[in-house]
């Protein structure tokens, strides 16, 4: 389990301000937001890489203060060159696993023969997606509890991508294992994430588990004067179209909606877009 | 337990795996190719002062150069290596006493490459007899054992550096080349058979050791003050990354 408590950031040009959720053990959180909203800072503060200005971050009952055990259960997966480039696959899986209590260097092999790495290989001849791979490789072969994924799919192949998936999926299906996930591809989410974490501005917008963001809001379609009859306040923001309008509404039980409307569950990407629209107005 | 052990293995493993991308950096580094500049003109300029003989072989310059050699050497070290910690090691679950640890080691494995690299020249110059041991070449090789102390120490995280800093380093650098120039031509006179006749043997001798006393007093101020800032800066990896990161933005 994650818990955030309040954590606030400031890096001068950029500040995180007041994050707090909770991360349940056995389920997977996507961590969404625009370029610059600060999903990448966070993680970094979850990381230990910063250090929190205020707040704070426990997991499984460790505070990052306790850094060695607090560290030893996190699988990471950062969209960045990390480990010796220099040294091959599995010298630097050796090397860094020898940290971790868990580490298996068998698991680390199969790993990457599943993924179809070459462990004597060294790192800086890999490609993007491949040192993606391997950071994903050697984050599962030390066996983590909680597993912090920085946008690593964008770079993954559609083969790949379905295995990285299927195996995060995977991963949390025994109760005892949590996913962070940070992505713009907000369709996997759709499809795997339990819960959501809306970042923009360094601000959290919303955490909630995916059901109640989903019985939230409501995406309606038609036309303009027929969507004007609702209350403006339910409205977070329509799209004016040149046949038929959109909005996001916020949806109760006992909502009602004309018949002429088309009533949508709203994916994570209409959510985001809409909710984004919404502030920008509101500025 | 087990993390300490892998400190060498670390270390080692740090410094083998980047060398070839570090050493381009190093050398196509600005502030190094200036450093280097002024040694190479210096020196030939303080040879024909210094030497009234014309009989100069190319094995004596190139000895004469290799005196130093180690602190180019750990110049080069420095600045391939400015940070003691890889961004890794933040990730992985190892404690603030285990970091500071391995950068006091980090440190030490640096300082000492250079301390070996030297020992190894003075060997080779008494072995081939080119330079009589003397008392000038122990405080020779021990000015350069203390500036590449220093080097080291102020650019251990370099990347978190004021300007105010390098005040601290150019002085060291400006203590070290003048004693070395004195003791450069003290030995390149002992080297011609020449022992300075002209001067008082006891007189010079006293001198150059005042010199060297003021230049370990100097070195221990800058360790005492530097030492324990540059291992907090060097245990953050915010202080000593960011700087790279706003470099790699621009």
């Amino acid at each position: 389990m994650l818990v955030i408590k309040e954590v606030t950031k400031d890096l001068q040009q950029f500040q995180l301000q007041d994050i707090t959720f909770t991360l349940p053990k056995g389920y997977i959180m996507g961590l969404i937001g625009p370029n610059g909203a600060g999903k990448t800072t966070l993680l970094h503060t979850l990381l230990g890489l910063y250090k929190a200005d205020h707040g704070e971050m426990i997991r499984n009952g460790y505070s990052i203060s306790e850094e060695h055990n607090y560290k030893d259960g996190i699988g990471f997966v950062l969209n960045e060159d990390c480990f010796l480039t220099g040294l091959s696959l599995q010298k630097n899986a050796d090397y860094f696993g020898s940290f971790y209590s868990n580490y298996s260097s068998k698991r680390f092999q199969d790993l990457c023969r599943q993924y179809e790495l070459l462990p004597e290989r060294k790192l800086k001849k890999l490609s993007k997606g491949e040192k993606l791979k391997f950071q994903f490789a050697f984050a599962l072969s030390h066996q983590p509890e909680l597993l912090i994924l920085d946008e690593p799919t964008a770079n993954f192949d559609p083969e790949f991508q379905k295995e990285f998936l299927r195996t995060i999926t995977g991963f949390v299906n025994d109760g005892e294992h949590s996913v962070l996930l940070a992505t713009h591809l907000t369709k996997e989410l759709d499809r795997i994430a339990d819960y959501i974490t809306f970042l923009n501005h360094g601000k959290l917008v919303f955490s909630k588990d995916k059901e109640s963001m989903y019985d939230s809001y409501r995406l309606l379609i038609g036309e303009d004067y027929k969507l004007n009859l609702i209350r403006k306040e339910r409205v977070l923001y329509k799209e004016v179209g040149k046949h038929t309008s959109k909005a996001l509404v916020y949806h109760t039980k006992r909502s009602e909606y004309d018949k002429e409307i088309v009533v949508q569950i709203p994916s994570i990407e209409d959510i985001m877009y809409f909710t984004l629209k919404s502030e920008e107005r509101r500025k | 337990m087990e993390n300490k052990l892998n400190i060498f293995l670390y270390l080692i493993k740090y410094y083998s795996s980047n060398w070839k991308e570090a050493f381009l950096k190093a050398v196509t580094n600005n502030w190094m190719a200036l450093y280097l500049a002024i040694y190479w003109i210096i020196f030939p300029i303080d040879m024909v002062i210094g030497m009234e003989e014309k009989s100069t072989s190319i094995l004596s310059v190139l000895f004469y150069y290799s005196l130093f050699l180690p602190l180019i050497l750990g110049q080069i070290h420095a600045v391939m290596f400015p940070n003691g910690l890889d961004k890794t090691m933040f990730l992985c679950p190892i404690g603030q006493k285990e970091k500071r640890l391995f950068l006091i080691f980090g440190y030490f494995f640096r300082f000492s490459c250079v301390c070996f690299a030297s020992f190894i020249i003075l060997f080779f110059m008494m072995a081939t007899g080119f330079l009589k041991f003397s008392i000038y070449l122990i405080l020779f090789f021990l000015s350069e054992v203390m500036f590449a102390a220093i080097i080291f120490l102020i650019t251990y995280t370099e990347a978190s550096k004021k300007n105010g800093d390098y005040i601290w380093l150019f002085a060291a650098w400006l203590v070290n080349m003048i004693f070395c120039l004195f003791l450069g031509n003290i030995i390149w006179e002992y080297r011609r058979g020449q022992e300075p006749d002209s001067w008082s043997k006891s007189g010079w001798l006293l001198f150059t050791i005042i010199l060297f006393i003021i230049q370990l007093l100097f070195f221990l101020k800058v360790m005492v003050r530097c030492w324990r800032k540059e291992m907090e800066i060097a245990m953050n990896y915010e202080k000593s990354y960011s700087f790279y990161q706003e470099k790699e933005k621009k």
